[in-house]
């Protein structure tokens, strides 16, 4: 239950920040972070993270491509992905869906509740 | 969980047992008011769900019945009667909860757990007697992290158990609980039913005397161990004070940095009421805003995050005032009698609601589409209107004779028009007269600039009415009958191409162009962004998320057709509509520009509707 490991892909300090005491207060998970899409990627390949929360707004590399990276990468294409995103709307948050992640998390978010969201999302228990 | 569901919809009353029975509820259906009462007075229930128009006694006054007579189980009143007028009504009567009919079973499931918790005082979603725990979300049962194959019966055996866990529960209460009352099952079913669950508790290696058997009286779960108790709420507790801390650590620490986004954004205003604001500044701008958007909300700055998304969305939009205005809010907000250095540490209790804000963001309220509903029937109208409601579409109900005045009126004051319009036409039995009036008011919507999409509601399916539809100016033909949910979710794909808002971002050296194109397109409703340099672009591109592309052939620096190869190599990119505008006639250009990934090829210069339609067409 404890040994599972998220990867955070965002490039907001203080997002990994709260994300990371979220997650290790409230599940004990360990959380791996990457400030960028390439450095994700390659922490991707070498960590095998459990699942993945991957910001959608980021410079140079955004979320989407490297989500599309992860999934052509046969080290990568399985891990779940959860996007990260401050798009409200449900056209919007569907749209990114579609894109093949397993779910999408809206910013700003119950550092509270986020672990047992993400486990309710992929079915694991807290 | 026992509930009593009184209703006389027999269509709702089919939907909702069969979703909550498989919620594991128990459930009793009761037709009437006066039924409801007997059944509510008689046996007893968590929760009875009432809805407000019933024959003989109607749900008000037998809300009001139940409380009078001392019966404090939940209330939850369903009705089709929505403002808070009657909201107060019901909840005034004695209704612990409110839902307007089209009912969505989710949002009735979560308001049922929601009133079933604080009957209980249980406030978890998650009931636990040690490792062993029942999530009510997914019905599962888990000890140690393993799930317990449980049937339903089991599964709400335990869960009675659980929710009671220092009671003695009898053999009637169990059945009383866990059966419908047109249900009789004998005490051995009962019992075999605790002796499976035992068996699958004691299988995970849980004790054998969880569920205790208490002599001549019933069943009771074992008690925690009080050592048991003060290490889970010790565990508790810390972790609270320990997550308190570490947020406001982060708080303190990144305090500095947001006060030098909102310095940005104020340096932004600036700029803007002088009208020196370069795209550079504003993306940096829209930058600052989205950060802001997303990092405040997270210290339960729920207020200053919503006004930081607007900012980040209005610098898109590139309205100046409201931008400057809401700047100087959110200046206000956290950097006047708040400053940034004193303001309160991060509280977990305005986290708790972050969800409730995104709902309500008035954005999304006030971009609702608007549909003008042309039908002189008041029933099929209220219909068609909760329809639409349901599906997120604004109404406006006209008459057919007031329609042609009410347009004069909202072009004459600039009021805002439909998006579309649904036209009600009844082909078999209105006189000449009446139909060409109808006819003609397609043609009227047709003709503004840009045009509305009429609908048109037909009573028949002849091939010569659907001719003259369209040869008024008709864009859809449906035809009765129809349920209101079926046409609405017609006009919902049609409202859902509508152009309006639609972000066009155009990229061209000749700066004359950039300035006078939105005036020229100004009517059809899009949003623009222009860029005179190319090497701009791609940052301006990621900011502004525009919707479809206008690129100029021939720039300094870099070509349109360089661009758009660039986009094409990018997975989300690719598929953005791009229309080339260039001065050359030269239908090799034209071919490279195709060749790149061009969607659309124009030349100049540009007649404005025809590039409209042409922007209109490559949208959709």
């Amino acid at each position: 239950m404890n040994n599972k490991t998220i990867l955070l892909i965002d490039d907001e300090e203080t997002i990994q920040e709260v994300v990371q005491i979220g997650i290790e207060i409230e599940a004990g998970w360990h959380v791996a972070i990457a400030s960028s899409g390439m450095e994700g990627i390659s922490l991707a390949k070498s960590q095998q993270p459990d699942a993945i929360l991957l910001d959608v707004m980021m410079p140079e590399m955004d979320g989407i491509s490297t989500l599309f990276n992860l999934k052509a990468n046969a080290q990568t294409k399985t891990i779940p992905v959860i996007f990260l995103t401050a798009k409200t709307q449900t056209s919007e948050k569907n749209e990114l869906k579609s894109l093949g992640v397993v779910d999408v998390i809206t910013k700003p978010f119950n550092s509270m509740t986020l672990a047992s969201q993400i486990a309710k999302i992929l079915n694991w228990e807290v | 969980m026992k509930i009593l569901l009184i209703d006389d919809d027999e269509t709702l009353v089919d939907l909702l047992t069969r979703s909550l029975k498989e919620k594991s509820y128990a459930i009793d259906v009761a037709r009437d008011g006066e039924q409801g009462w007997i059944y509510g007075s008689t046996y007893s229930y968590d929760l009875i769900i009432i809805d407000w128009l019933l024959p003989k006694l109607d749900g008000i006054s037998l809300c009001k019945k139940f409380r009078a007579h001392g019966y404090h189980t939940p209330i939850l009143l369903l009705t089709s009667r929505h403002g808070s007028q009657n909201k107060i009504k019901g909840l005034d009567a004695g209704a612990d909860d409110y839902l307007c009919k089209p009912v969505d079973v989710e949002e009735l499931s979560a308001r049922i757990r929601a009133l079933l918790r604080r009957l209980n005082c249980n406030f978890l979603p998650v009931l636990s007697w040690g490792n062993l725990q029942l999530n009510q979300y997914s019905c599962q049962v888990t000890y140690q992290g393993e799930e317990l194959p449980l049937t339903a019966k089991e599964y709400r055996l335990l869960e009675l158990f659980l929710r009671h866990p220092q009671e003695v529960i009898t053999l009637a209460d169990i059945i009383e609980s866990l059966w419908s009352s047109m249900e009789y099952p004998v005490e051995a079913t009962v019992r075999s039913h605790i002796r499976r669950l035992r068996d699958k508790l004691k299988l995970v290696g849980l004790p054998e005397d969880l569920i205790t058997t208490v002599r001549g009286q019933g069943y009771c779960l074992k008690v925690l161990s009080q050592n048991q108790i003060l290490e889970e709420d010790k565990l508790s507790n810390s972790k609270q004070t320990k997550h308190l801390k570490a947020l406001t650590t982060i708080w303190k620490k990144y305090q500095p940095k947001k006060a030098q986004q909102l310095a940005i954004l104020q340096q932004a205003s600036a700029r803007l009421q002088t009208g020196e604001l370069e795209v550079s500044d504003r993306v940096s701008a829209i930058i600052a805003a989205h950060s802001l958007a997303g990092t405040l909300g997270q210290f339960g700055l729920d207020q200053a995050s919503l006004l930081a998304k607007e900012i980040e969305q209005l610098l898109q939009d590139n309205q100046p005032q409201e931008l400057i205005n809401k700047i100087t809010i959110l200046s206000s907000q956290i950097s006047g009698d708040r400053s940034l250095d004193s303001l309160p540490y991060p509280t977990i209790f305005s986290q708790s609601q972050p969800d409730l804000g995104n709902n309500l963001h008035p954005k999304e309220i006030n971009n609702s589409p608007l549909l003008l509903i042309i039908n002189d029937e008041p029933n099929f109208t209220a219909q068609l209107t909760q329809a639409a409601t349901s599906q997120g579409i604004e109404t406006l109900v006209l008459s057919t004779p007031s329609v042609r005045n009410w347009l004069d009126q909202q072009q004459l004051q600039q009021q805002q028009l439909p998006h579309a319009v649904l036209l009600t036409i009844n082909f078999a039995n209105s006189t000449p007269d009446w139909r060409l009036q109808q006819l003609s008011l397609i043609a009227e919507f047709n003709l503004l600039q840009p045009a509305i999409p009429v609908i048109v509601l037909a009573d028949r399916d002849h091939f010569k009415d659907r001719l003259q539809v369209v040869r008024h100016g008709g864009a859809f033909y449906l035809t009765q009958p129809s349920t209101p949910s079926q046409i609405m979710s017609f006009c919902h794909q049609i409202l859902q191409r509508s152009t309006i808002r639609k972000n066009i971002m155009i990229v061209d050296d000749d700066q004359e162009l950039l300035q006078i194109l939105p005036s020229l397109l100004e009517p059809w409703g899009f949003k623009f962004t222009t860029l005179h340099d190319p090497r701009q672009f791609w940052e301006v591109l990621q900011a502004f998320h525009p919707d479809l592309l206008v690129l100029d052939i021939e720039m300094p620096h870099l070509s349109g057709i360089e661009l758009c190869k660039v986009l094409r190599t990018h997975p989300y990119w690719y598929k953005l509509p791009v229309l080339f505008l260039t001065i050359h006639q030269d239908l090799a250009i034209s071919a490279e520009a195709y060749a790149c990934g061009a969607t659309d090829f124009m030349n100049k210069p540009v007649i404005p509707q025809q590039l409209a339609h042409r922007i209109i067409h490559r949208l959709s």
